[in-house]
């Protein structure tokens, strides 16, 4: 799914996550399936305990990891797809 | 009911066709942009004889319970498996369609439809033999056999249960004759010359929509050369013991060239009646 | 053998340890004590404890649960207790982590039901009890062990006892449970019982002396005392998934991915849907998690055939002496 900079993208309730190190695990309880986060997923995870728009998630992470602002933002919102596409967030509008 | 949801018996006597129809099948379910390699559609579908289906839904450990007391809790196996499928499952079976002690069929009367390939006893005692690594003598005998089973290893643990095959015209008078389950009798024989006819009216008779493209895809996907090329590549889990690769020569009636006059007299013999009914030419 | 002289006495087990009941028999079973009526056979004699965590009994069990939340062909399930129906073997009844109650239908005996509650009955126990329960035998070196999961008759046993021919101590046969230490490390808790092994790989293995007893009358599997089995649990470092088929002609052992070792652990659990009918999903993530934050996995795959095996433990030998 391809979103926008601004949609406001929050957690699906029915998936657990379980860190590992820095990295983690993620279960959709309604499908079943496990997906793995490495350390720039599951920063983004954590973020996303409260719903928040792909713009200001790639704000924190820009300064937590050394990127420039168009690349993080780019891959931002194509980690938030790929979780829409399997059900992990909702994503409004 | 054009969604076919529910238990669909694919039934034969071993090394009649049955993987062959079950590769086309997971292409076709696989879609229009990918084909399916033979170990992927190998487990595609459900296996009636699975130790892990019938532990999964029993809880029990089916190693250390007798055969009959195994046979005795299958029906219930499978009445719970045709009310949960949600969509078309297809099952393959080797079981001969047997009743147990108290009457009730082992197979149990859930399944909305069974699929029944046949193909010539005379090739089939040919593929037993390279399958099992044995002789031919040794297959023809297995085929006449009232009391012939898969699976009866006492001394290690076989890694499917028990199957009761009767002969080989026991086993197709039983799948043939019973009222419990609408069965379509398809030959080996004429999915060769013409498997998209044939598959297309297997699924006509389950209740399973397919466009005739996609199961002429599926069929193409499937092509025996290309199977034989990817064992030949990646190996096959369902492998027998013998040295012959799985998908060896698939061709119909190769017994001519193999099989002695006393060997087909032997089978002929034994199963004239079913061998007339089904249109297989003796002598 | 933990049985008592002297005491008589009906067959409720006593209250004041110094006078033990004649017919029970002690054992320790991945990780509980256990108090029994009938005796196990196959599961290692222990001292009787003070508060045993689990107690087996003869008596009557009904045919069927007043109101059962789920079920399934052999069995029902109504909030702590657990229904198991074995045919011509007896009705077993598994209350809340800490019972279990034998019903014998003759002509089945206390051998023929013994097998039964070492394995199905004691595996709902544990899931009862929210223990991480996996379906694999294990075997440990110097305090660290590997478990060895895989589909019934891909050969756990068998290469776990090979293992043990080798050195190594053997942990589990069947049930390996995974605890942690104080420090949050995975631990496998010892199942306390003999290997079982069928005829033919006694016969591989050349280990045809040290065949026991039958596990169960009438079926060519026997209990193998394995020289050193380990008391205290080791530290565990790795998960194998074993795999096995007429078409696999080399060794090949691959790492798993964190996602697809999660569902490894839940595939690899002993009844997996028992697991998710007894513990909720937080739960079962958490376990998983915890295990892989020390553990690694790893498939398996080996060619067939007791001529093969030596090679195919030098190479998992090596494998894991580099983790």
């Amino acid at each position: 799914m391809k979103i926008q900079h601004d949609a406001i993208v929050c957690r699906n309730g029915e998936v657990i996550f379980a860190a590992l190190g820095d990295e983690g695990v993620t279960l959709n309880v309604d499908t079943g399936k496990y997906h793995y986060f490495s350390d720039v997923g599951t920063r983004i995870w954590e973020l996303l305990e409260t719903p928040a728009s792909a713009a200001t998630l790639s704000a924190v992470l820009v300064e937590e990891f050394e990127v420039d602002a168009d690349t993080c933002r780019a891959a931002v919102i194509a980690f938030v797809g790929k979780l829409a596409d399997r059900g992990l967030v909702h994503v409004t509008p | 009911m054009a969604d076919g949801k529910g238990l669909v018996w694919l039934a034969s006597y071993p090394k009649s066709g049955n993987t062959w129809f079950r590769m086309i099948l997971a292409n076709l379910a696989a879609g229009p942009d990918r084909a399916v390699t033979i170990n992927e559609a190998a487990t595609h579908s459900e296996f009636a004889a699975s130790r892990g289906i019938f532990e999964a839904a029993t809880l029990l450990e089916s190693t250390l319970l007798f055969d009959d007391d195994i046979d005795a809790l299958r029906p219930s196996i499978f009445q719970d498996m045709a009310r949960d499928a949600a969509r078309p499952v297809w099952v393959k079976v080797h079981d001969a369609f047997t009743h147990l002690p108290d009457g009730r069929p082992m197979l149990g009367t859930s399944a909305r439809a069974a699929i029944y390939l046949i193909r010539d006893p005379r090739d089939v005692a040919v593929s037993l033999a390279h399958f099992n690594g044995s002789s031919i003598d040794q297959a023809i005998t297995r085929l006449n056999a009232t009391g012939s089973s898969l699976s009866v290893d006492r001394f290690g643990a076989p890694s499917q249960l028990r199957q009761r095959l009767l002969d080989w015209s026991g086993h197709a008078n039983s799948w043939l004759d019973q009222t419990l389950v609408p069965v379509l009798t398809i030959r080996y024989e004429d999915l060769k010359t013409e498997a998209v006819a044939g598959i297309a009216r297997a699924l006509a008779f389950v209740g399973q929509d397919a466009a005739l493209a996609n199961v002429e895809r599926a069929v193409t996907n499937a092509a025996f050369e290309r199977l034989q090329h990817q064992e030949a590549e990646a190996g096959f889990v369902e492998r027998g013991l013998g040295v012959a690769p799985f998908f060896r020569a698939g061709r119909a009636g190769a017994w001519r060239e193999i099989l002695s006059a006393e060997q087909r007299a032997r089978i002929e013999s034994a199963h004239a009646p079913m061998m007339d009914r089904l249109g297989y030419a003796r002598g | 053998m933990s049985r008592h002289d002297g005491a008589l006495g009906c067959a409720a087990p006593s209250a004041s340890a110094s006078q033990p009941d004649p017919r029970t028999y002690s054992y320790g079973i991945s990780g509980l004590s256990v108090e029994s009526e009938i005796e196990l056979l196959g599961a290692i004699p222990t001292a009787p404890a003070d508060a045993p965590d689990l107690i087996v009994r003869q008596g009557a069990v009904p045919d069927a649960l007043p109101a059962p939340s789920a079920s399934g062909p052999a069995w029902q399930r109504s909030g702590g207790d657990f229904l198991l129906r074995v045919p011509r073997v007896g009705r077993f009844m598994i209350s809340d982590g800490r019972s279990i109650t034998v019903d014998i239908e003759a002509p089945a005996t206390t051998r023929d039901a013994s097998a039964f509650v070492l394995g199905s009955s004691v595996g709902i126990l544990l899931h009862q009890r929210g223990a991480l329960a996996l379906h694999g035998a294990c075997v440990a070196k110097d305090g660290r062990a590997i478990v060895l999961c895989g589909a019934s008759g891909r050969g756990k046993s068998t290469t776990a006892a090979a293992l043990c021919k080798r050195g190594y101590a053997l942990v589990a046969d069947d049930i390996s449970v995974i605890g942690s230490n104080e420090n949050d490390l995975p631990i496998v808790r010892p199942d306390g019982r003999q290997l079982k092994l069928w005829r033919r790989s006694l016969d591989g293995l050349a280990l045809g002396d040290e065949a026991g007893d039958v596990v169960r009358p009438g079926f060519e599997k026997y209990f193998v005392s394995p020289p050193g089995a380990a008391i205290e649990p080791p530290l565990l470092s790795a998960i194998y998934v074993l795999d096995s088929h007429p078409a696999v002609s080399r060794v090949s052992i691959e790492h798993v991915g964190p996602a697809d070792a999660m569902r490894v652990l839940e595939v690899q659990s002993y009844r997996p849907r028992l697991r998710r009918e007894l513990n909720a999903p937080q739960t079962i993530v958490a376990q998983s998690a915890a295990v892989l934050r020390h553990a690694k996995v790893f498939t398996f795959e080996r060619p067939l055939g007791f001529d093969r095996l030596d090679e195919s433990l030098d190479a998992l030998e090596l494998h894991w002496r580099t983790l």
